[in-house]
């Protein structure tokens, strides 16, 4: 398996954008049949690095050579005739077409008469759908399948193109953990053919899972290359961060407060009959598997979706809410899983941003007041730590973690009540990470009941000072953290037969 | 080593091209600065190339030609910074024209009644194409265009196709008057658009606009009520459409059924050489007023130099394509 030639390699990759250098002087390769992954955190250059192999991006110096030789890459789609393929982030499909259409995009199988041959495109794709252990009609529509099932369909069309090089960017960033099984499973098998695959992730276990080797950027520079054998996790987050993070969750200490939100047989689109209280004072972590019903009961609490029915009660008071408006006059904020989309204005300055929920607040009757507006933002820098050059900086130049925090600041410039942050560290680097942590166990201890939905185990267990689990609508199990363990967790949310696809995954592997 | 100093060479002089390329990517984004030094410069070309340009009567000619249609630019701006827009702002603009007119000639009513006859019609309308779009969900080009049609049928039915004539002098002051050398319909068109450029700027209820335009499902989701404001602000533009009826129905003295047929794509096109977006969350409404003004300008232009006004929208289609471009590769190069 040790090629000489590598792969694919990039040597000496500088990339300069206005202001900063996103890569300096950084080199890299993936060998035929590795698992090679890309880790560091937010602005380390990992994103650049894939745009520039995939051919996205032109470098400003250093060069690309594919099986030792150089190349240069105009496009995309010039990679993709050498047979590099990047599979992105926000999935490059067309949900009202068929899988099979999806598979053969831009390559269509013609019959003699120059007409699509549909018959053959189903049967190959099925066939390569196979392949991967997933069982999917070819003939059906895109958008009848899960955002998971998708992207195995989206590496399918790569395969189908004949690629030999996979780049994948945060590919698990938006399945939950059976689906990210399943990936490993197809992720291994290209391998197994000699495929070479460039892992980005935020996600240190997974790539302590998939990857047979590790490269560490920081900060543009490249850091080192490990084995994943030789390596641990810890070792690999000191490399990204360059410090230690000894302690990734603020201590607890548990004030137990007055129930402040309860739901009593809430029931509505993707849950049902959901019994919960969440106290002032307390951090209540809910998990759950994708499509488990999480974001849909949050977005009812929040107003965004109806309820069909149960009970609303805010501080022992029964509610009625109808919208997030109505919701937010009730003191429930909710921080969105899909940031970019439900809950910035990329577009606008950071300041818009923040008082996008408090008009009234930087108002004096109809008319809004600059002062405020600024004050309100500068506070927030400060209070937050955001790192921005001014309140006027539109959204889109900030990172993940800062555009998050600003989110934040958006909230608890209204001093809710109930703030339910769903999945509230997706996404971010590690630093901004543990800035999240604690400013929900702050804003915990302040007296507000705070919900947080994750799909991160660890912060989950690190963070909650209650667990409630949810598995298909329902919520299955209430636990306190200090009693149970994270198989127990897991194998409530996912059910006994999914459990032992996690069991055995380490078996499969071995065979 | 022979490379370097070329090499060098090179950097400094790509060095110096870059500081040009944001240079003039900054300037093209200050669209409303941009506009004001075009329309200066047209009008100094034109005072060289004409002796009728740069006179008194010229002006007042050209600022009562496009008053009428700047009020309708303000609504119609309102709804593009929402990534909405109105098509049947000239069908109602005929119809709210015909209903004053009839209610002063036939009905006999004072004239405020009849305006706000006038006005509460293209309120009305507003209002429809509100509720379609925003509680049926119908896109608003078909929306508008659903109304638009109808609304025109309604004005060729109510009158048979006939012109509502005879409008009293003393009525007609609106459109053809003026105070000192300023035509009434100029006055009424900066006063409207002053209110609603610093409503715009300033106001909470208008500025929820930008957002809703730059994401109106993270708009709704902080508690703006997207739907209601952009309702309301349909409601705004039927009425801008109304006055802009009116008052041209004054100038006229008539209310004719079949006119304004291009008005709502003149100020779609006008909004968005001032620095508008069919996608919405952008631009300012004295941005979209100087685009329609650097427009007027060019038309006039045209027509002093002796050029078929047949010719005109080649003219203006050109600038709206180019306005565009400008927007395209500023932001492609950011």
């Amino acid at each position: 398996m040790d090629n000489l030639i590598p792969l694919f390699q990039g040597k000496n990759i500088t990339k300069r954008f206005p202001g900063t250098i996103a890569l300096d002087n950084v080199s890299f390769e993936v060998r035929a049949g590795e698992v090679h992954a890309l880790v560091g955190e937010n602005g380390a250059g990992k994103s650049t690095l894939m745009l520039i192999m995939g051919g996205v991006l032109q470098p400003d110096s250093g060069g690309l050579f594919l099986n030792g030789k150089e190349i240069q890459l105009r496009d995309p789609s010039q990679a993709k005739r050498l047979g590099i393929s990047i599979v992105f982030q926000e999935l490059a499909l067309f949900p009202n077409m068929s899988v099979a259409e999806n598979v053969f995009t831009n390559s269509q199988l013609l019959k003699k008469s120059g007409l699509i041959d549909f018959n053959e495109m189903y049967r190959s794709t099925r066939e390569s759908l196979q392949a991967f252990g997933i069982d999917v009609d070819p003939q059906s529509l895109l958008s009848e399948y899960s955002l998971g099932a998708m992207q195995l369909i989206e590496i399918a069309r790569a395969v189908q193109q004949k690629s030999k090089v996979l780049l994948l960017d945060e590919p698990t960033s938006a399945i939950g953990k059976p689906e990210t099984e399943r990936l490993f499973r197809v992720i291994r098998f290209l391998r197994d053919h000699g495929v070479g695959i460039v892992y980005v992730s935020h996600k240190l276990d997974e790539v302590f899972a998939i990857a047979d080797r590790i490269t560490v950027l920081k900060d543009g520079e490249f850091v080192d290359t490990v084995p994943t054998r030789n390596t641990t996790p810890d070792a690999v987050v000191r490399m990204m961060v360059g410090k230690e993070f000894d302690k990734y969750f603020p201590e607890r200490e548990k004030v137990t407060g007055k129930p402040t939100l309860e739901l009593r047989g809430l029931t509505g689109k993707g849950f049902s009959d959901v019994d919960l209280i969440a106290y002032s004072g307390e951090v209540m972590g809910i998990f759950g598997l994708t499509g488990a019903g999480r974001t849909e009961l949050a977005k009812a609490v929040f107003g965004v979706e109806p309820y069909y029915s149960g009970e609303i009660l805010i501080e022992g008071k029964r509610v009625h809410i109808s919208s997030p408006a109505a919701a937010m006059h009730v003191g429930v904020a909710y921080i969105p899983e899909e940031r970019k989309t439900e809950g910035l204005f990329l577009g606008m300055s950071l300041e818009e941003n923040i008082a996008a929920a408090n008009l009234r607040k930087v108002s004096h009757g109809e008319l809004i007041i600059p002062e405020r507006l600024k004050g309100l933002a500068l506070y927030a820098i400060q209070e937050l730590q955001i790192k921005a050059t001014s309140v006027e900086q539109p959204m889109k130049y900030l990172s993940g973690g800062n555009q998050q925090k600003v989110l934040f600041a958006k909230w608890l410039a209204r001093q809710p009540k109930v703030l339910i942050a769903d999945e509230p560290t997706r996404g971010i680097d590690v630093g901004a990470k543990a800035d999240i942590h604690r400013l929900l166990h702050e804003l915990a201890r302040q007296g507000a009941a705070v919900i947080m939905i994750s799909s991160e185990l660890p912060e989950i267990m690190g963070l909650s000072d209650r667990i409630a689990v949810m598995r298909m609508g329902k919520l299955v199990g209430e636990f306190d953290p200090f009693q149970t363990t994270e198989e127990e967790i897991v194998s409530y949310a996912a059910g006994a037969t999914i459990m032992n696809d996690f069991i055995n995954t380490e078996d499969d592997d071995g065979k | 080593m022979v490379n370097s100093p070329i090499g060098s060479k090179l950097s400094t002089s790509s060095i110096i091209r870059s500081k040009i390329v944001v240079f003039l990517r900054n300037l093209i984004r200050q669209r409303e600065a941009v506009l004001v030094g075009l329309i200066l410069v047209e009008c100094l070309i034109m005072t060289i190339l004409s002796p009728y340009f740069f006179s008194v009567t010229n002006f007042t000619a050209i600022t009562r030609g496009f008053s009428m249609e700047g009020i309708v630019t303000i609504g119609q701006a309102l709804l593009l910074i929402a990534a909405q827009f109105d098509l049947s702002v000239g069908a109602v603009m005929a119809l709210t024209g015909i209903v004053t007119a009839w209610l002063i000639v036939t009905a006999h009513v004072p004239y405020t009644i009849a305006v706000l006859g006038g006005v509460g019609t293209g309120a009305f309308v507003g209002w429809i194409n509100g509720v379609l779009v925003t509680k049926l969900r119908i896109n608003a080009l078909i929306a508008t265009l659903g109304t638009m049609i109808i609304i025109r049928s309604v004005a060729l039915g109510f009158t048979e196709g006939n012109p509502v004539i005879n409008v009293p002098l003393s009525f007609a002051w609106i459109g053809q008057g003026s105070v000192g050398p300023i035509p009434v319909p100029f006055i009424i068109l900066v006063v409207i658009g002053l209110v609603i450029d610093i409503l715009l700027r300033r106001g909470r209820t208008l500025r929820q606009l930008y957002y809703i335009g730059g994401n109106s499902k993270a708009a709704q989701m902080s508690g703006i009520p997207v739907d209601k404001v952009v309702l309301f602000t349909f409601v705004l533009t039927g009425v801008t459409a109304a006055f802009g009826g009116i008052i041209t129905m004054a100038r006229l003295t008539s209310g004719i059924p079949t006119v304004f047929s291009n008005v709502a794509l003149t100020v779609i096109a006008a909004s968005v050489i001032g620095g508008m977006s069919l996608s919405g969350g952008k631009g300012t409404v004295l941005g979209a007023l100087l685009g329609l003004v650097f427009m007027a300008l060019i038309s006039n232009a045209m027509t002093l130099l002796g050029v078929s006004v047949y010719w005109e929208g080649t003219v203006t289609g050109t600038i709206l394509l180019v306005a565009v471009g400008l927007d395209m590769f500023s932001h492609r190069n950011s």
